[in-house]
């Protein structure tokens, strides 16, 4: 009998996720290589819902089919009460998760394109510490659930990421940029331009003085505007009652500018799927659009707590029941390029990093962050990188009035960004 | 188990080959307000293989099928031999065979999950019942058994049964929009009787959140502060110990400038050091991750800066000698540079000669939450109290210090002798491997001329 079949026999129903994966990962340490790095997992993880109760038991390595049944048993004696079943069978739509590209990529390959990263850098000036990471994963994934659902999804990922740090004095500046793809790409080129380029501005430290002021947050920034929406429409925030967002679905709450799907249908994207964590078919739907918020984010679990369908948006790893999560996030660019946006500004701030993303008050729609990197805009330029800077703000205000999106726009790991440009925002200059 | 790993090691050609395996049972029990979130066990088993090349350098692979060790040595070796880069040399160890049972008092693992969950719930219903502010809680029981093995080229053979137990309450207030949140935890090596018996410090707990519900916010201003050894040992761990780990300053030219040993850190009566061979604590095991046993090392002796914390490669690569301090969290991590229990040696003054010489000052307990940057730290403190002559005064909330460690660990001008190992629930982060266990200890430390935001 096979563990699902023992598992249906002690419960009303069973799911049971297994997953095979393989990674390799090189790393470079101040400039130099330092290890290189294989993984190999194997796991089983499984809910059973029993009396009205769920439980759950994940087993990373051992095969012993009847004490994770055990536990997962016993588990649902104290479990949540709920009120869904799990995944039946379903029509997926297709996206390529895969690419061939990856089973090929040698350790010698991964080593000769962080080679050629850290060299780049290196070059640029004396002194730099410069840390490169590059890592391939392969993971095979298969999902059965009592309702006849059979699912297998073969995954595959890559990516390159590099960071510099440069002290003079008391100044640390850091600098950082990855690329992701499901199959090998070389993004040395990109990695290494996106940090130099900053790396320039940022030699050259200007005087700067607060005030309200335009302030340009560019793809890589753009996550401190939409961290605390994510959190008021993820399916646990609405399931314990806190959403601010609760009951607004249709509302019009921001600009008609603002248009953000969650995508989980990109071709070649690391974050695509073709089903969620928890066997529902994954589709592209827009979190807002035209300033009209449309969906929250849920899985099987928090839409039966709130009355609504799962969105097909569960995530999980093997070792914890799966949770709301996006998939690719991708903003509806503009109309007009970043360099005619900035050059009406005759002063302001570029925001490049945040530190403390997160921090403040999320749920009231407020950010709060100390600034990592940021530059001035002085009469269209970026003329140099300020030091002590915070911003703060409530995005249910902010993003009434976007000035401007522009029709650039940038893959940053799950993330596709344009530069938005609010006109007024309080900056404190300590 | 012995023969096993031995026969891999003998067929692996890296000139120096380690395994370590790891079958891990936790349990784990959380409530949040009044719903219980989750209760649930989970088995995790695997290995990792380390393997080192002359003219090559550090290759891992880690895996989950006990049938594939050969082949991972393999990978290992074929990772290790694929870089190049000058020799990495390890310092030597005298090859070590060591077999240890844990004795336990009460083995949580022969507790049924539902009495962890009732005595979880006890814990979480006081809090709830203490009165009408208190509107949430988070409530944690986690417990995890570690049969670990380890053998390497050296000859050495290590079998060491690690238990880890914890349990941490708390609590948030709420009263107008004003949300006070206040907790406690135990976090230990030993069995089900340390979470036992939390029911005052729960009451304690609860009675703190309402509390701050009342308390002012402190006024911005310097002040000469009084630590409790919660806060002054988190402080220890977070703004001095991280730059005592030796591959954090062999990678970092600023660290290395800042940390010269028999540079003058503190006064003649401050003494820090890290031990991971005190029974029972968080931090603690008998050997570290390479084989290395654990010990009592200074860092800071009689005021000047003495000692750091080592692997077998950043021993050799600085001349000094073997500490004990290689750690990985889970054998998914090859092990690095971590602290075990880091702790203030306790001084010379009391508490009452320490406070009563205080005009105005700030008693600032409990560490929630920091940051750190190279020497740069800032720390919220749980809770705090004014310091009105000499004696303790009104609460009050929003403590935040921060500054330089250096210009801080100068300004501490009295080191207490009521010295306690904190026996919470500690969790440290870096290069990815969080939360590794660890525990830190102090007395009451007075520091002068310490500058706090507020008012």
């Amino acid at each position: 009998m096979s563990l699902l079949e023992k598992a249906k026999n002690q419960s009303d129903s069973a799911e049971l996720l297994t997953v095979n994966s393989e990674s390799l990962s090189v790393s470079f340490t101040a400039g130099e290589i330092k290890s290189s790095e294989r993984k190999d997992t194997f796991g089983t993880a499984l809910r059973v819902i029993k009396d009205g109760r769920i439980g759950f038991s994940s087993a990373i390595g051992i095969e012993n089919e009847d004490l994770l049944l055990k536990n997962a048993i016993e588990s649902a004696q104290f479990g949540d009460k709920v009120d869904f079943s799990f995944a039946s069978p379903a029509e997926p739509a297709e996206v390529e998760t895969y690419h061939e590209s990856i089973r090929n990529l040698s350790i010698e390959k991964m080593i000769e394109m962080g080679r050629a990263v850290a060299d780049k850098l290196k070059k640029a000036e004396e002194g730099l510490q410069i840390d490169v990471g590059l890592g391939r994963v392969v993971s095979n994934s298969a999902l059965q659930t009592t309702n006849g659902l059979e699912l297998k999804e073969t995954e595959s990922s890559f990516g390159i990421g590099a960071g510099i740090e440069r002290i003079d004095g008391n100044d640390i500046l850091m600098l950082y940029h990855s690329g992701q793809s499901v199959k090998v790409e070389d993004f040395t080129d990109e990695v290494t331009t996106k940090i130099l380029e900053r790396l320039e501005i940022s030699r050259n430290l200007v005087a700067f003085e607060g005030g309200p002021m335009p302030v340009i947050f560019p793809p890589r920034a753009m996550m401190t505007l939409l961290l605390p929406l994510l959190q008021a429409i993820n399916g646990k925030t609405l399931a314990q009652g806190s959403s601010p967002l609760e009951g607004k679905l249709e509302e019009k709450l921001f600009d008609e500018k603002f248009t953000l799907y969650d995508n989980p249908l990109v071709p070649l994207k690391p974050a695509s799927s073709s089903f969620d964590g928890e066997g529902i078919p994954c589709r592209k739907m827009a979190i807002v659009e035209k300033g009209v918020l449309k969906n929250y984010v849920l899985d099987l679990k928090t839409a039966s707590q709130t009355n609504m369908k799962s969105t097909g948006s569960a995530r999980r790893g093997l070792t914890s029941t799966p949770s709301p999560g996006t998939s690719n996030l991708v903003m509806e660019p503009g109309n007009t390029s970043i360099n005619d946006i900035i050059s009406d500004i005759e002063k302001g701030l570029w925001v490049d990093t945040v530190l403390g993303l997160g921090m403040g008050n999320l749920l009231s729609g407020s950010f709060s962050n100390t600034l990592g990197v940021a530059f001035k805009i002085e009469n269209g330029k970026l003329t140099g990188r300020v030091k002590n800077v915070s911003i703060a703000g409530n995005i249910y205000e902010l993003l009434k009035n976007i000035t401007a999106i522009s029709k650039e726009t940038e893959w940053l790991g799950s993330l596709c960004m344009p530069y938005l440009m609010l006109e007024s925002l309080p900056v404190v200059v300590k | 188990m012995r023969d096993r790993l031995t026969e891999a090691i003998k067929k692996s050609p890296a000139d120096y080959t380690e395994i370590r395996i790891e079958r891990r049972q936790s349990t784990i029990v959380q409530y949040r307000g009044k719903n219980m979130e989750s209760a649930g066990s989970n088995t995790d088993v695997g290995g990792i293989a380390r393997c080192l090349v002359k003219n090559g350098g550090w290759g891992t692979s880690t895996f989950n099928r006990m049938e594939d060790i050969d082949k991972h040595v393999k990978y290992a070796f074929e990772c290790a031999k694929s870089l190049s880069r000058d020799d990495i040399k390890l310092a030597e160890v005298q090859p070590v065979i060591d077999e240890t049972t844990y004795s336990f008092d009460e083995d949580f693992r022969n507790i049924t999950l539902s009495q962890k969950k009732e005595l979880l719930a006890s814990y979480n219903d006081i809090l709830l019942s203490h009165s009408d502010s208190i509107r949430d809680t988070m409530c944690v029981y986690g417990d995890r058994f570690v049969d670990y093995y380890y053998a390497n080229s050296d000859g050495s053979y290590i079998h060491e049964e690690r238990p880890h137990i914890l349990c941490r309450i708390s609590a948030i207030a709420r009263k107008n929009g004003n949300v006070q949140p206040a907790g406690e935890s135990i976090g230990v090596q030993k069995g089900f009787e340390a979470v036992r018996g939390m029911e005052d410090i729960a009451v304690k707990v609860a009675k703190r959140a309402e509390e701050l519900l009342s308390a002012e916010t402190v006024k911005g201003g310097t002040y000469t502060v009084l630590c409790n050894p919660d806060l002054a040992g988190v402080f220890i761990h977070e703004a001095f110990g991280h730059l005592s780990e030796a591959d954090h300053v062999h990678e970092n030219p600023k660290a290395r400038e800042l940390m010269v040993l028999g540079k003058e850190f503190g006064k003649p009566f401050l003494n820090v050091i890290d031990d991971g061979s005190v029974q029972g604590l968080r931090g603690s095991h008998k050997y570290d991750d390479e084989g290395v046993a654990t010990r009592k090392n200074y860092l800071i002796k009689e005021g000047k800066l003495v000692g750091r914390l080592h692997s077998r490669e950043t021993a050799q690569k600085m001349g000094e000698d073997l500490t004990g301090n290689a750690r990985a969290i889970t054998y998914r991590f090859a092990p690095i540079v971590r602290m075990t229990n880091t702790a203030i040696e306790p001084g010379n003054a009391s508490f009452d000669d320490m406070i009563s010489d205080i005009k105005l000052g700030v008693y600032a307990c409990d560490s929630r939450g920091g940051q750190t940057m190279l020497e740069n730290f800032t720390f919220t403190s749980g809770y705090a109290y004014m310091i009105r002559d000499g004696k303790i005064a009104e609460m009050v909330k929003d403590v935040v210090l921060g500054g330089n460690l250096f210009q801080t660990l100068q300004n501490i001008d009295a080191v207490g002798n009521d010295f306690k190992w904190l026996e919470t629930a500690g969790g440290c982060g870096k290069g990815g491997q969080m939360p590794l266990p660890v525990s830190m200890g102090s007395p009451h430390i007075r520091i002068q001329d310490v500058p706090m935001g507020g008012r």
